[in-house]
């Protein structure tokens, strides 16, 4: 596979992240699941070999299997039927470079034949001309060894500095007629398990990490499960100031943790618990955020112009290329709520434009 | 579990702009240490009464505007210390202070404080010194002379390498002391080998930009090294140009103000290109014989031109990037019941 189709899709810009994953990564899987919570497809017999079962075969199993991406929300099935003779490159998404965040690389790792399986039924079921598992390349404070290869799928190492995940978000590329289908990895164990034991997916891989968690872990939970249960199961050393579910950076921070369920794209349980005194600074133009920016944008005058109201301005500087992805909030040395300010600007601009 | 929800990013970086100021202030401070080894405590004083006339006036303001006094705002404390730096040891207190009030009064807070002066306080104050006591500034006292802490200080004086320089003579000092800082001159300009060490440290620690400060550098060195003014060879005028007079020191400090310097690289460089144009003519043509701080307001008023244009070059370039690749939007493909599969519409990125 050419160098080209699997390097993320960047500006330049970007930041390098602390990763803080281990001792996470290292460690083994926790199960969090009920024996009840296991359930099977009634009208399904299971295979035992790739050999038997054909394209629309495993498509119509990861529809049944109520199989969800975890890295975008879309069911496989749709993924898998929109590539279907299309001969695409598959590329698996193991990629987790949100600090703490593991629940992807760490199934990979620890559960790396249900990973290979599924990964080969789906080429089969896309007919892929090629496949390879893509890692981050910017985690190097790790004691466990990430694989050269799983089950014979090569391992590439993604070099670039965060958010590459985020950039590729869109699961579908096409570029000079060649189409780049990306899968979590949790998807692939979940297609695994639904066509080699007809099981529903009815759990989520997810890491419970943070300065309040007393045993920090990455598990394979029950969906629906709260993230108060989560939390009690772990343990709290002391009480946090923020739940965090989904990314460090991009998840969302929760006012009632009774009432969070575990869903099939939840990532992560963060718990922090922090400095609470009042941090805000003025802009004193360092730059820091347009350097940071993967698109190139100029989020520090982003921010000065909406502040302004000056929307011709906003909108001659792309303020629609945005991706969310945080890094000029995160490098702000007045700790300004940039990135919150520009999202907040294209959800009021789509609101005039419905209106 | 009841919280209070938070906005991402829920992680942070540890830099803050008391963080950003703080570098400031070490490197400073290591120009002060070595500005009272060469001419005693007076130095300290002189840095001590400017911080507090730059924080106090900053605060008045602060507080006249309506605005509650942020103490950890360290910006006037790096105005402070950079004014008294340019200006001799032996320097009348009232000469710093009406330079600190300048700066502070008329060329930062008027435009709304930190993060919005359109031109750098420092230089300002540093600039208005000047015109109105050209007499006492450029009169310096020799390296290792003792001054009086108060009253009129009473101390042989003599003219700068700048000044040498400014009437096509050669500078006496040979080139260690030039790096030592051994000679007359504005008594934190001199110490060429630490003011370098400081510029290192700030570049390692992403507050000053190499875009920015090598072209201007290099600039400076290059015109003085092709059209000397002085009686000497190329690289001899590059060195003494460069080295010996405030240039290298205001590129650390003053040139490199993030307020007043672009946001884009390319627009940095061409800054720090133009910077170096600037300073070259200012020197050659100007009427005083240190005119860096004129040279760098000038350039501060062009930045926002500077800005534009490259941030009109960038949004060209960013558009003809991402304008080629194709995604397909999965975005309404929610759901497992409706198994068409019909294609969706190819959505144009972004």
């Amino acid at each position: 596979m050419s160098e080209r189709r699997t390097r993320p899709w960047q500006w330049g810009g970007g930041i390098l992240l602390e990763q803080h994953k281990d001792p996470i990564l290292s460690q083994e899987l926790v199960q969090f699941i009920q024996e009840d919570q296991v359930r099977v497809i009634p009208e399904l017999r299971p295979w035992d070999d790739i050999s038997e079962i054909g394209p629309e075969e495993i498509i119509q199993v990861a529809r049944l299997a109520r199989i969800v991406d975890e890295r975008d929300g879309v069911p496989l099935f749709r993924k898998l039927r929109r590539c279907m003779g299309r001969q695409p490159s598959v590329l698996v998404d193991a990629l987790d470079e949100e600090p703490y965040i593991s629940s992807q690389l760490g199934p990979m790792i620890h559960l790396q034949k249900e990973c290979a399986g599924g990964l080969l039924l789906a080429c089969k079921a896309v007919e892929a001309s090629d496949s390879a598992i893509l890692v981050y390349q910017g985690i190097t404070d790790l004691d466990v060894k990430i694989p050269r290869s799983v089950g014979g799928v090569p391992v590439q190492r993604v070099w670039g500095k965060y958010p590459s995940e985020l950039l590729s978000a869109q699961s579908l590329v096409e570029e000079n007629g060649h189409i780049t289908l990306y899968i979590g990895t949790c998807a692939l164990i979940h297609l695994y398990r639904a066509v080699y034991g007809a099981r529903i997916q009815t759990t989520a891989f997810l890491t419970v990490a943070g300065n309040c968690i007393s045993r920090p872990c990455n598990m394979e939970v029950a969906l629906d499960t709260t993230a108060t249960e989560i939390l009690d199961f772990c343990g709290l050393e002391e009480q946090p100031t923020r739940v965090v579910v989904g990314g460090s950076i991009t998840g969302e921070s929760v006012a009632d943790t009774d009432i969070v369920p575990v869903k099939a794209v939840t990532r992560a349980i963060l718990a922090f618990r922090e400095d609470e005194r009042d941090k805000k600074f003025q802009c004193i133009g360092c730059d820091r955020c347009v350097e940071a920016c993967p698109m190139g944008l100029n989020p520090m005058l982003l921010y000065k112009s909406i502040a302004m109201s000056l929307h011709d301005r906003v909108q001659a500087l792309d303020y629609k290329m945005c991706v969310g992805c945080m890094c000029c909030s995160y490098v702000c040395p007045a700790k300004l709520d940039i990135a919150g300010r520009i999202a907040w600007y294209r959800k009021k601009q789509k609101e005039v434009r419905r209106t | 579990m009841k919280l209070f929800p938070k906005k991402a990013p829920h992680i942070r970086s540890d830099t803050s702009n008391k963080t950003v100021m703080g570098d400031a202030i070490v490197t400073l401070a290591a120009l002060y240490f070595m500005a009272a080894c060469y001419n005693g405590q007076r130095a300290i004083v002189l840095g001590l009464l400017s911080v507090g006339v730059c924080w106090a006036a900053n605060t008045l303001c602060v507080l006249l505007r309506g605005r509650r006094a942020n103490l950890r705002d360290f910006s006037p404390v790096v105005t402070g210390m950079i004014v008294p730096l340019m200006m001799p040891a032996n320097i009348p207190y009232h000469v710093v202070v009406v330079a600190d009030l300048f700066a502070i009064l008329i060329v930062k807070q008027p435009f709304g404080g930190l993060g919005n002066n359109i031109f750098n306080p420092a230089a300002g104050g540093i600039a208005f010194a000047i015109a109105c006591w050209p007499a006492q500034i450029f009169s310096y006292p020799l390296p290792n002379a003792t001054l009086d802490l108060w009253g009129k200080v009473n101390t042989s004086v003599s003219s700068s390498a700048a000044y040498t320089l400014s009437i096509g003579g050669v500078p006496t000092a040979d080139y260690t002391s030039v790096l030592l800082g051994q000679h007359p001159g504005p008594m934190g300009t001199t110490c060429v080998l630490v003011i370098l060490a400081c510029l290192l440290y700030l570049i390692s620690r992403g507050t000053v930009k190499y875009q920015q400060v090598l072209p201007f550098l290099f600039t400076v060195a290059a015109l003085n090294f092709f059209f000397p003014r002085i009686s000497a060879e190329g690289p001899a005028s590059a060195f003494y140009e460069v080295l010996a007079t405030p240039a290298l020191f205001c590129a650390a400090f003053l040139f490199n103000d993030p307020t007043t310097s672009p946001s884009r690289v390319i627009g940095k460089a061409a800054y720090g290109v133009i910077g170096g144009i600037v300073v070259f003519l200012f020197t050659r043509f100007g009427g005083y014989e240190q005119t860096t701080a004129f040279a760098i307001l000038l350039m501060n008023a062009l930045c926002p031109a500077i800005d534009e244009l490259a941030e009109q070059y960038i949004t060209k370039k960013r558009r003809m990037r991402y304008g080629r690749k194709v995604t397909i939007d999965l975005s309404g493909e929610t759901g497992f019941d409706n198994d068409s599969g019909a294609p969706a519409e190819a959505a144009q990125n972004p």
